[in-house]
Parts: C-alpha cells; sequence; structure tokens
C-alpha cells in the first residue's frame, strides 16, 4: 500500500506532546515494560511508553474481549446486567499489524450472527494506532498468512518510524485523521520513497513461511496428530497469547455469571458431567486447535484464525512449533 | 437491546418426577410479553440457568403446539442440574433461547417415519412425536423403538402407554438385559439390537435417533448396515455448550456448531468427524 | 556425552529393554524440545547441550503417554529431574521396574538469554546419583557452586505486610491462569485438579484477584514437602511470576519444621503426606 499525498511526517517530539494532550480525555494503552518483559497495559505516564520493541507478551484481544467479564448478576429473581467502561474513548497505542489484523478476524465471530454488544461498544470506542514492523522477528511469518508487516488492515491511524525521530503517519479512517488534523507537515517524496524501502526490507527480511495444505481434512484421521502433540502439556499458553483464539468458558461466581478465557486444550472442555467426553485424548484437542484455526474458521467466516505473529512457539513451554507441523501435515499426515 | 447472553426469567409451574434421577419442568415466562412472542420448532433447545449455579443446555421436550408453556426434562448428573432437582413449583430460573436448528418436519411428510431413542434421549424426540400426532394424517407408517437401562428408567411411562394404546403409531419398547422384571411384557435387548431385529423397511423412510453416545454410534452403523442412506438418518446431538450460540467454541464438531447449525443433524454432515464425537 | 548418549538409547532400544525413550532434540528453528523416540533410526535427533532444561519425568504422570506404548520407558535425566523422580517413586507413581535411568552430569543449563538458570548457581546435584541409575553418563564434575541460602526470600519476608501486598498482587495480577506451571510440574497430577472441579466451585477460573491468589496459594501447599524446586514452573510461566521462590519458601520451611527436603530418597513420603507418633507439635501455637 503506498501513500497517498496527504500523508504526515511528525518528530517524536511532536507525536508525544499531542498523546499528552488527548491523555486526559483518553485512556491511552500502549506497550510498557513490567520486570523485564513488554505488556500492553493502560498507562499512567506517556512517558513509560517504549517506541521500539519486537512484540509484547500479551496481544491487544483483551480490550476488546476480557480475560473476565461480568455478564449479569441473577439475584433474588432480579437480573442487573453491566455495560462496558466507555466513559472516556481509549487509544491502542503500537499495535503490530498482526495484532490488529486479528482483531478484524474477531470481530467477524462476536460481530457475526450474534452480535456482543460489549465488544462492539469497546471496539466503537477505540482508536487503533497501529506501529509497522521495521524489523520482523525470527519467529514471524504473517506474509504466508495474510498479513504484511507494514500493514494498516484495522487501523484508525499507521505510524512508521522513518529515522530516530522521524514518524510518518498514515491516517487510514476518520477518527484517525480527527487526532492530527491541521498537525505535522506533508510527506515529501523522499519521505515516501524511505517508507517504501523500509517496506520492502521489512518484507524481504521475514524468512518463516506457513504453507497450509488446501485439503487439510483429508489427514483427520491420521496417527499424525499422535505424533506431533505428544510433548503438549495442554495448559493454555499458546490459546491464551495468541490474538486470534478467543473460545470462553461461562461460570457462576456467587450470583455474577461471568465469562472468562478457555483454552480447548484444557480436560474439562468437552467433559460433560456425566464424564463423557468426545475429546478425551491429548491429540484429539491438539488436532482440534489446527482444524479450528485452518479449516474451521476459514469455511464459517473466510479468513484463517491466525496472524502469524508467532507468539504460541515462542512462549510454548515446550516449544512446539505450530508452523512446521502444519507445514508438513502433506509430508507425513496423508496417507 | 437486551445483551444476548442474558436470560429471561421463568417460573416453575410444575414438577414431575419421571424416574428416580429426571424430572419434567414445566416453566412460564414472568414477563406476559415473551410469555405471548415465545415459539420454537421441535429439536432446539434452551440454556437454564440456576441462580449462583450455573448454566445448561436442555431440549425442549413439550411441543411447539403446547401454547403457554414450555416443558425440559432434566436429569440430575452435576452441579446446575442437582440443583434445578432442589428447586419447587414457584422458584425462578433463567431461560435463554431457543437455540440451534430443528427436525426437519416438512422433509419428514410423507414418509415412514422411525423415532429411535436411549434413556434420557427420547426427550427431544417427544416434542417431535406430539407435533407428528397432532397432526397425524401428513405422515406413512410411525414407529417408536425406545430402550432404557431399567423400567424406572424410562421417561414419559403415562405418555408411551398413550402413544401404544393408539392404533396409528408402532411402539416397541425395550430393556437392557438384566434391567427387565418379572411383569415385564417388553422386549429384552439393546436398542441396536432390538432395531436390527425389527428390520425397518428403507424406501421413503426417515430415521431419528437420540440417546447415549454409544448407542447413537451403534443405531447409526445398524442402519447403515440396513442400507439406510446418509441423507436419511438424523440424530440431535448433545456436546458440552456454554453459550449456545455458536461463539465459545466448546461444541463444535468439525466447522459445524451443534448449538448453531445442529443439535439436529443427518448423518452425512457428521459422518467425517465421528471420531471427534464420539 | 552425546555419543554414549545415542548408543545407550540405542541399545535399550533395539533389544526391548524400553519401547520408548524419552529424550532431548531440536525442532525446526533449533529450540531444544523434548523428544519421544520409539525407533533406533530416530536416536539421532538426540542431543545433549547447554539449553537440555527440560525435567522429562514430567511426562511419567501424563495419562496420554502411557497409554500410548506397553513396556518400559527410558528417560535422560540431569541431577534436579532425578529428585522429582525419587518423589515420585516415593508416592507410587511410577514404578522403578518399569523405567529406566540414564543418569546426565550436568553443569548447568542456560535460558534463551545466554545466562545460567538460578537454580544452576546454587545446584548441588551436578552428578547424578548412581544409585538410582541405570546408566551414568559424563565425567564427574567437582561441586563449585554456592548453597542455596534463601536470602532473596528473607529480603521479600522483610518487607512491611502493605509492600508485600503490592509486589505479590503486581505478580498475580498478570496470571492468565494458563496453568502452564501446574502442567509442566512433574508433581501435579491429580485426576481432577482442584481448581477444575465445579462442584464446589473451590477456585473459579477467572483471572481475578482473589482466585489468582487462591489458586497460587493453593498449589504452593500441595506441593509442601513434595517440590524438589527443579523451576521448571517459573520457566514455563509465560509472564514471569517467581513461581520457584514460592516454591523454596516452603521447601524451607519444611526444612527447618520437619528436617526434611524433598527429592533426597525414594523411599521417604514427605512429613506432610504421612503422620507418625513421633512428629515434631512444638511449633503449633
Amino acid at each position: 500500500m503506498s501513500l497517498s499525498m496527504d500523508e504526515t511526517v511528525f518528530g517524536k517530539k511532536e507525536l508525544l506532546q499531542i498523546l499528552k494532550s488527548v491523555s486526559d480525555r483518553c485512556v491511552i494503552i500502549g506497550p510498557v515494560m513490567e520486570d523485564e518483559k513488554l505488556y500492553f497495559r493502560p498507562v499512567d505516564c506517556i512517558d513509560d511508553i517504549v517506541w521500539e520493541f519486537d512484540n509484547t507478551v500479551n496481544s491487544i484481544k483483551e480490550f476488546f474481549f476480557p480475560q473476565r467479564q461480568a455478564l449479569y448478576e441473577l439475584k433474588q429473581d432480579k437480573i442487573r446486567t453491566f455495560e462496558p467502561d466507555i466513559e472516556k474513548k481509549r487509544i491502542l497505542l503500537f499495535p503490530r499489524p498482526c495484532d490488529v489484523r486479528a482483531v478484524t478476524i474477531l470481530d467477524k465471530l462476536f460481530m457475526g450472527d450474534y452480535e456482543d454488544r460489549a465488544y462492539r461498544t469497546l471496539r466503537e470506542n477505540t482508536v487503533i494506532m497501529g506501529l509497522s514492523c521495521r524489523n520482523p522477528g525470527p519467529r514471524c511469518f504473517c506474509l504466508s498468512i495474510g498479513g504484511n508487516p507494514f500493514g494498516m488492515e484495522g487501523m484508525d491511524v499507521s505510524i512508521t518510524a522513518l529515522e530516530n525521530d522521524k514518524y510518518i503517519l498514515n491516517t487510514v479512517t476518520d477518527r484517525g485523521k480527527v487526532i492530527f488534523e491541521g498537525k505535522g507537515k506533508r510527506a515529501d517524496k523522499e519521505e515516501v520513497q524511505r517508507f517504501e524501502r523500509l517496506k520492502k526490507q521489512a518484507e524481504e527480511s521475514i524468512k518463516r513461511e506457513i504453507h497450509i495444505p488446501k485439503d487439510l481434512l483429508k489427514a483427520f484421521e491420521s496417527d499424525y496428530w499422535k505424533e506431533v502433540s505428544e510433548a503438549c502439556l495442554k495448559c493454555g499458553v499458546c490459546t491464551y497469547l495468541c490474538p486470534t483464539c478467543h473460545c470462553f468458558d461461562i461460570v457462576d461466581e456467587r450470583f455474577y455469571r461471568i465469562r472468562c478465557w478457555d483454552t480447548c486444550s484444557s480436560d474439562a472442555f468437552t467433559r460433560m458431567a456425566s464424564g463423557e467426553d468426545s475429546r478425551k485424548n491429548k491429540f484429539k484437542r491438539y488436532r482440534q486447535r489446527i482444524y479450528h484455526k485452518f479449516s474451521y474458521y476459514k469455511e464459517n467466516f473466510e479468513e484463517y484464525a491466525c496472524v502469524g505473529c508467532g507468539r504460541c512457539a515462542q512462549y510454548c513451554p515446550v516449544k512446539t512449533d505450530i508452523v512446521e507441523i502444519v507445514s508438513t501435515v502433506n509430508e507425513k499426515g496423508t496417507p | 437491546m437486551k445483551d444476548i447472553l442474558v436470560p429471561d426469567l421463568a417460573q416453575i409451574k410444575d414438577i414431575k418426577g419421571e424416574t428416580p434421577d429426571v424430572i419434567t419442568l414445566k416453566l412460564v415466562f414472568k414477563d406476559k410479553d415473551k410469555r405471548d412472542t415465545f415459539s420454537f420448532y421441535a429439536g432446539q433447545f434452551v440454556e437454564l440457568s440456576v441462580p449462583k449455579e450455573g448454566e445448561s443446555t436442555f431440549c425442549i421436550a413439550s411441543a411447539p403446539s403446547d401454547k403457554g408453556y414450555m416443558e425440559c426434562s432434566i436429569k440430575k448428573v452435576g452441579r446446575v442440574t442437582e440443583a434445578v432437582h432442589m428447586l419447587e413449583p414457584g422458584d425462578t430460573v433463567g431461560i435463554r433461547g431457543p437455540y440451534g436448528n430443528s427436525f426437519p418436519i416438512e422433509q419428514m411428510k410423507g414418509r415412514n417415519i422411525l423415532f429411535i431413542g436411549g434413556g434420557i434421549g427420547l426427550v427431544p424426540l417427544r416434542s417431535l412425536i406430539r407435533e407428528v400426532l397432532s397432526i397425524r394424517n401428513d405422515f406413512k407408517d410411525l414407529r417408536i423403538i425406545y430402550g432404557a437401562r431399567s423400567v424406572t428408567d424410562l421417561v414419559y411411562k403415562d405418555e408411551l402407554d398413550e402413544w401404544g394404546k393408539r392404533g396409528d403409531i408402532k411402539v416397541t419398547l425395550t430393556l437392557d438385559p438384566g434391567g427387565e422384571t418379572e411383569e415385564w411384557k417388553g422386549e429384552v435387548g439393546y436398542v441396536p439390537e432390538v432395531l436390527k431385529k425389527q428390520t425397518p423397511v428403507k424406501q421413503n423412510s426417515i430415521a431419528l435417533t437420540c440417546g447415549p453416545p454409544v448407542m447413537i454410534k451403534l443405531a447409526l452403523n445398524a442402519l447403515d448396515e440396513m442400507g439406510f442412506t446418509p441423507k436419511q438418518i438424523f440424530t440431535t446431538l448433545e456436546m458440552k455448550m456454554k453459550c449456545g450460540i455458536g461463539t465459545c467454541g466448546r461444541c463444535n464438531v468439525g466447522p459445524l456448531y451443534v448449538c448453531k447449525d445442529g443439535p439436529v443433524f443427518t448423518y452425512e454432515q457428521i459422518k467425517g468427524f465421528i471420531e471427534d464425537i464420539f | 556425552m552425546i555419543g554414549k548418549i545415542k548408543k545407550t538409547a540405542k541399545q535399550i532400544l533395539g533389544d526391548g529393554t524400553v519401547s520408548l525413550f524419552l529424550g532431548y532434540g531440536k525442532n525446526s528453528l533449533g529450540d531444544t524440545v523434548p523428544v519421544f523416540i520409539k525407533q533406533e533410526k530416530d536416536v539421532e535427533k538426540l542431543v545433549w547441550d547447554e539449553s537440555c532444561y527440560y525435567n522429562l519425568t514430567r511426562y511419567f504422570t501424563d495419562k496420554d503417554i502411557n497409554q500410548f506404548e506397553e513396556g518400559p520407558i527410558g528417560v535422560l535425566v540431569k541431577g534436579c529431574d532425578q529428585k522429582s523422580l525419587k518423589v515420585l517413586l516415593s508416592e507410587k507413581q511410577v514404578k522403578r521396574d518399569r523405567i529406566r535411568i540414564v543418569g546426565l552430569v550436568c553443569s548447568g543449563m542456560k535460558n534463551e538469554k545466554g545466562d545460567f538458570f538460578t537454580k544452576c548457581e546454587t545446584c548441588d546435584s551436578n552428578n547424578p546419583d548412581g544409585e538410582l541409575c541405570d546408566v551414568v553418563i559424563g565425567q564427574k564434575v567437582e561441586r563449585k557452586n554456592r548453597e542455596d541460602d534463601f536470602s532473596d526470600i528473607e529480603k521479600i519476608e522483610a518487607l512491611d505486610p502493605a509492600q508485600r501486598q503490592e509486589l505479590w498482587s503486581r505478580y498475580f495480577d498478570r496470571c492468565l491462569r494458563c496453568y502452564a506451571c501446574r502442567n509442566i510440574c512433574p508433581l501435579c497430577y491429580c485426576n481432577e485438579c482442584i481448581v477444575e472441579q465445579n462442584d464446589p466451585g473451590w477456585v473459579r477460573p477467572s483471572a481475578s484477584k482473589e482466585n489468582n491468589l487462591y489458586f497460587h496459594i493453593i498449589r504452593a501447599y500441595h506441593l509442601t514437602g513434595r517440590c524438589t524446586g527443579c523451576g521448571e514452573c517459573e520457566r514455563a510461566c509465560p509472564v514471569g511470576i517467581p513461581l520457584r521462590k514460592i516454591n523454596r519458601r516452603m521447601i524451607r520451611a519444611v526444612r527447618d519444621s520437619f528436617d526434611f527436603i524433598a527429592g533426597r530418597d525414594a523411599e521417604t513420603k514427605s512429613p506432610l503426606a504421612c503422620f507418625r507418633q513421633d512428629d515434631r507439635e512444638d511449633f503449633i501455637k
């Protein structure tokens, strides 16, 4: 995507100034350090925001689909519902193109046949200012799954660092335009060319590729899944850090009905009160995870439920690599 | 507009004991508008909440033509169902729904229908059978094969008796070997075995089955052996469900969600994923 | 050492002594991963370097692994892994004649940043216990590590209650309830974990402040007197909660109260798992 002529260039100081000026009216959520790791958190002090980083531990899905959400309270025959707190608008600052694209993929589910009102409210209340990836990490593979390190899908504003102090902004939506109206200077030809060169560099630096077989269903009954899932611990690290994983549980806590994250890897996911469980074995659960992301979601919503961020392989306690597993299915999995 | 995961309140009007661990609740919505406008198709289910305990999936057991109330039959297996069994007429529960697809009544018209049920699996079939019997002449030969572990485990005993006495529907009851008593006059044998013995005609027929997973699996095999095509066989699946609206991800069978694309499926739809169901 | 490791694995797989061999290998990214070797030809996958930090004894309590094969299972253990194995043996979760133990001399493992793990700095088991091995591979090393003096724990204990609450809240608020810590632990093998019980729902699955606190405290208590400090829980945690500190606090408590350290021998059960007439009671106030 090349830039049109109303792209603007800002110095870092000027950008900081603009952010500080809106910080009383908006909640700003950005990448901050916490005990030597990077997380997206609502920030108290704009200066805490980190401007150069690989990627955060958490993705931005929790800001639309929280880990724990109170749905309602049912007490003494009365129902009391809860609304998300939208007193202040929210600015999501510097999520990577992969994480933002993941939110558009989740939109298809949460704002599909049955719309999740709280989700829509939070979506409409949030301005997303993404940060292009000049240095994709060694585990990133967004290119081979429909993404781009300089992608702008789902963003209101896309920010790219040109040099240490210069940032080029592309306002994608009107919401984004409003915040930066009349500020910064028009990008000149040289700056636009630099942007294009950096984009090409970033794309070329991504070496990892995922190859998703079109006929993945053929391998459904293969013993391949037993082999690749042997080391799996059935924890929820891959699920909870994944920007597109969205399965949840609904539980009662005293009189509140709570919705919270859940993982298809866990023992109790498909187990019914009678003890019946359609996925008793670990390999069936692992197979479900792969198929949900690379077959079923695609069939239902026309998108793979994966954006190539690489967090699953990076944080898995036993380093199970989804790229290797999916790409080798045809070689080892189909008869 | 209410959020989709928030229930409507309903009151228990009556509780009937079916077996030592199954009761049937008669429910009426508290809100008049809801009472007047609520409608459903046979085969659909609701999510029933007991305050502080949780929410579970139950098929609607009454027929769509039963106006003004709704019935659910509930077996005691876990936390929520145990709590339901402690409720009394007058207590309030939450209801979300109706969700899911329904039995293909239009497709069934003009055909021979075979209902195969086991244990608590008669519940969704009962809604359909009542509906079918209310327009009996639209169908050809009707047959019910229903079995349970023992006499006490048979649900809807009164209704089974009534149906058996009608001349226009053949009812075969069976008990699992070892579950029969001296007075038992019906068949003895597992449902799929009894099904095979009956050699139902497959031309112009539709078979519908529901029961414990192992019974469904064997019944599907038996029907397959007898020459029924996968499109002629319907089943209603029950998997662990939470949201009921196809988002929480629990109940999916391949790309299908039991809560949204089901719970009624043809064998054709699910045979590629049998490994993930049973 | 890798030559001897491969030779041993090949031999015991080839002659049928074991039907499965648990070791370390590499994935396509070059990360070290646990490998499950069932055939002689796959023995080539085995590696041995400073990133073989996995505690493979965890797979002895993985119900899915035992379902796959029949026959004894061979395993590579470092000194620290062997301690967990001793606890598993004392709790009768594993039978000695169903496993073949290949002990490895280890001089420390490094994390992804290239630093030694904290546990390696205070390691007292560089040389595995030969009495509980079928084979020991590697030249014996002289111990050069410092003792674990629990000084980091004392620092936390020196904080006042408000500071301590702030510290632990900061950690537990990050907890996602992914249960990586529980699932990677060789000693967390309950068929139904207390947090998964719905009736009664002791600890609910949502990541609220209280639920997270209860989960970690309960887990610490369920491991008291059993945990050997292998630190896999802390390594597995994606949000950097210092779990090994919590477990070490309990290790010190059991040492001081009962003069017992888990993982020393394969017979004695944890003092919290058994009752003796001569148990100390003087600390009960």
